[in-house]
């Protein structure tokens, strides 16, 4: 129930600046990227928001939540797509740079070869981190 | 790693949801685990066996590796 109350929080928060993002948008001059991301903003924090009130009223449910939140499965799936998807993103990354190379755009070549290596250096960092930690 | 989860349960007339609820793991987790697909870890693993009743030994199967 604790962690449903966080969400709640949370997305409350998060509805709060929807409805300020729509409010700025609409009242100054009419902004339409601000507007387009308020309103999507403020509609998947009230459809979140009334899922999680029709959750809280079924203890089932609850627990149901509550141990899928905690559940070891669900943390190791979570950290397998993390993984997939860094190593995407960099070897994704690593290609466009090359192909920039080859079509000469070297600002943007070097821009993402910083970024790969950024990422990598960041890899590096936290692998000795945990490294000594466990 | 094999294990004898589906075994024990059906000799309990335990249903997966109700083991599921016991170790406080999904019954997707349990269905995972008795088809081989996923390990679980030593936490759970401690749980299930006193659920059971028995050793970590009796109910998972360790196999080594092909080389």
């Amino acid at each position: 129930m604790k962690k449903i109350k966080q969400q709640a929080i949370y997305l409350g928060a998060m509805l709060l600046v929807g409805i300020t993002m729509v409010v700025i948008a609409y009242t100054g001059e009419l902004n339409s990227m601000m507007a387009g991301m308020g309103t999507a903003l403020v509609t998947v924090c009230a459809i979140n928001l009334i899922r999680l009130r029709n959750i809280a009223k079924d203890p089932q449910r609850v627990r149901q939540m509550e141990i899928a939140q905690h559940e070891e499965r669900n943390i190791y799936i979570s950290n397998l797509a993390a993984k997939a998807a860094m190593v995407t993103t960099i070897g994704l990354e690593y290609v466009v740079t090359l192909v920039m190379v080859f079509l000469q755009k070297d600002e943007i070549a070097s821009a993402l070869g910083f970024l790969v290596c950024g990422q990598l250096l960041i890899y590096v960092f936290f692998s000795k981190y945990y490294s000594k930690k466990y | 790693m094999k294990n004898n989860i589906a075994q024990l349960r059906k000799e309990g007339h335990i249903t997966q949801e109700e083991l599921a609820n016991a170790v406080g793991v999904s019954r997707q987790t349990i269905i995972s685990l008795e088809s081989g697909r996923y390990t679980a870890s030593l936490p759970l693993a401690f749980r299930l066996a006193n659920y059971f009743g028995t050793t970590i030994e009796n109910i998972f199967v360790y196999e080594e590796e092909e080389k």
